[in-house]
C-alpha cells in the first residue's frame, strides 16, 4: 500500500492518514489480517512525526479498524460483527451528513436516491461480503 | 506529563528593546516543538537563554529538570545544539572540530558520527571554511546528535539547505531523535519544515507569545468561513466568541474563526444562505494572519 500525506494542507496530517487507511480497508486495498507498517517505518517513510502516526493507530484501534498485538505489530482487524447501538449512531450521523450536503448542493430526493443506488452497485461486492460473513456457519 | 522545557515569565531586554517579553511555555517530553516567529521576534535570544548562553533579566526556566540559571553547564552536557552554522571555528578541519567537541559531553556516539560523515560524504581532513553552506549544516547536525542528547535544539537549522537536503535532514532528526522518544525544539521561520514534523507549535512576535497549541488543534480550529446570505442578517451574529474578524460586501461575509467552529456554523445556518464554505488554512496562512493581527 502506498501512503501519502500533504503536510502543507489545512487538514491535519493525522486526519489525512486516518481517512486514507480507513478507505484502503473499506475498498480492500488493505485486507483483513494484513500487517501495518510500524509507527517508526511509516513516520520515516512519510517524513512526519512518529507521534502523529501513533495517534492515528490509536484512533483506528479504538474504532476497531486495526488491532495491535504487543511485540508483534498492528494488523488490519477483522470486520466487526456487532452492529449495535453505537454503530447505528455512527451510520445515522454519516447519513445525516450526506443529507445536509445534498441540501446544500440543491440535490433533490429523486436524484439523491438515483445516485445512492448507483454508488451502492459499485460497492455491492464489498458490502454484500459483510452480510455473508455475518451469517452463522461462515 | 513530563516536561522537557518549562519557561515562566522569561524576559530579556537589550537596552530599551524587549527582546523576550514575559515568555511562558511548556514543551512536553518526546514532542517536536516548532518555535515560529518572524526574523527578530526573539527566537534566538530565547534559545540562548535556554542553554545558559544569555542571562535572563526576569523569570525562570527549567530544561530537562534543571534550572537555566544555576545549572546551565549540566543542561549543555545533555542538550544537542545546532546553531546557525557560521558560528563554527573556520580554521579547524572536520575531524578536528569533532575531536574538539567530544570532551565536553559525557556521552559521544562515534559510530553515529562515522555513519553520517559517510552518509553526507563530508571530507574529514577538509577545513570548515572550505565547506559549502549545506555541508556545514550537515556537520552541525552530526555534532548536535553525537552526544545522544535528551533534547535537540535547532536554531534555523535548514536555512542553508535545498529542498531535497532539507527533507533528508528532517528524516534523520526523526530517526535518531524523535523515534527514540527524545525531544526536539525546532526554532525556524521556515514554516514548511515545521509543518511537516512538529506536533506542537508556538508563535512568537516582538518577544511575546501570541499562540501555542498542538498543530492538529490549530488546523482544526482556525478556519475561514465564506457565507453569502439570502437577505440581511443582524450584525450581532458576528460578535459571538470564536470570530476574530470579518469583512463584508453586501450580503457576503468572510469570517476568520479561531474556535467554536461548530457553534458558529450552527448559528449561521439559522438564516437562509446561498453559499456557506469552510476554507481550510495551512500553517503559513495561519501564521501570517496571526502575526499581522498582532502587529495591528
Amino acid at each position: 500500500m502506498w501512503y501519502y500525506v500533504d503536510p502543507h494542507s489545512g487538514i491535519p496530517i493525522y486526519v489525512q492518514l486516518k481517512e486514507q487507511i480507513k478507505k484502503a480497508v473499506a475498498t480492500g486495498l488493505l485486507t483483513e489480517g494484513e500487517q501495518m507498517p510500524s509507527v517508526r517505518e511509516l513516520a520515516l517513510q512519510l517524513t512526519i512525526n512518529p507521534n502523529t502516526v501513533a495517534k492515528v493507530y490509536q484512533e483506528l484501534e479504538r474504532e476497531g479498524v486495526i488491532q495491535t498485538a504487543r511485540g508483534l505489530g498492528s494488523f488490519v482487524a477483522e470486520r466487526r460483527k456487532d452492529f449495535g447501538l453505537q454503530q447505528e449512531g455512527s451510520l445515522d450521523s454519516a447519513l445525516e451528513k450526506l443529507m445536509v450536503e445534498a441540501y446544500q448542493l440543491s440535490v433533490d430526493a429523486d436524484t439523491l436516491y438515483e445516485r445512492f443506488v448507483k454508488k451502492l452497485t459499485t460497492w455491492k461486492d464489498r458490502l454484500w461480503k459483510g452480510v455473508r460473513d455475518n451469517e452463522p456457519g461462515h | 506529563m513530563n516536561l522537557a522545557i518549562e519557561f515562566e515569565n522569561l524576559s530579556k531586554n537589550f537596552g530599551e528593546k524587549k527582546a523576550v517579553d514575559n515568555l511562558s511555555l511548556q514543551v512536553p517530553e518526546g514532542s517536536i516543538f516548532g518555535f515560529l516567529g518572524p526574523n527578530g521576534a526573539g527566537k534566538t535570544t530565547t534559545v540562548k537563554m535556554m542553554l545558559g548562553l544569555l542571562r535572563p533579566d526576569g523569570g525562570r526556566g527549567r530544561v530537562l529538570n534543571r534550572d537555566i540559571g544555576r545549572e546551565s553547564e549540566a543542561i549543555r552536557s545533555k542538550v544537542g545544539y545546532v546553531a546557525e552554522v557560521q558560528e563554527m571555528y573556520r580554521y579547524m578541519t572536520v575531524q578536528e572540530i569533532i575531536s574538539f567537541c567530544k570532551p565536553f559531553y559525557p556521552h559521544w556516539n562515534d559510530l553515529l558520527v562515522k555513519k553520517y560523515l559517510d552518509f553526507f560524504q563530508l571530507p574529514a581532513r577538509e577545513k570548515i571554511k572550505s565547506l559549502s553552506k549545506g555541508m556545514k549544516t550537515q556537520l552541525a547536525l552530526i555534532l548536535g546528535m553525537a552526544p545522544e542528547p535528551e533534547l535537540l535544539v535547532l536554531d534555523e537549522p535548514t536555512s542553508g539547505l535545498d529542498t531535497i537536503n532539507r527533507q533528508e535532514f528532517l528524516r534523520i532528526i526523526l530517526e535518531e531523535i524523535a523515534v527514540q522518544g527524545k525531544t526536539v525544539f525546532l526554532s525556524s521561520h521556515l514554516l514548511h519544515d515545521v509543518e511537516r514534523v512538529a506536533d506542537q507549535v508556538a508563535i512568537l512576535n516582538q518577544g511575546k507569545l501570541i499562540d501555542i497549541r498542538p498543530i492538529d488543534n490549530l488546523k482544526t480550529s482556525v478556519k475561514k468561513i465564506r457565507v453569502v446570505f439570502q437577505k440581511d442578517v443582524p450584525e450581532e451574529l458576528f460578535s459571538q466568541p470564536g470570530i476574530q474578524s470579518y469583512t463584508r460586501e453586501e450580503n457576503a461575509y468572510l469570517l476568520s474563526v479561531e474556535d467554536n467552529l461548530q457553534e458558529i456554523l450552527n448559528s449561521l445556518k439559522k438564516y437562509p444562505y446561498f453559499v456557506l464554505d469552510i476554507i481550510n488554512q495551512n500553517l503559513e496562512e495561519i501564521f501570517i494572519e496571526k502575526v499581522r493581527r498582532d502587529q495591528e
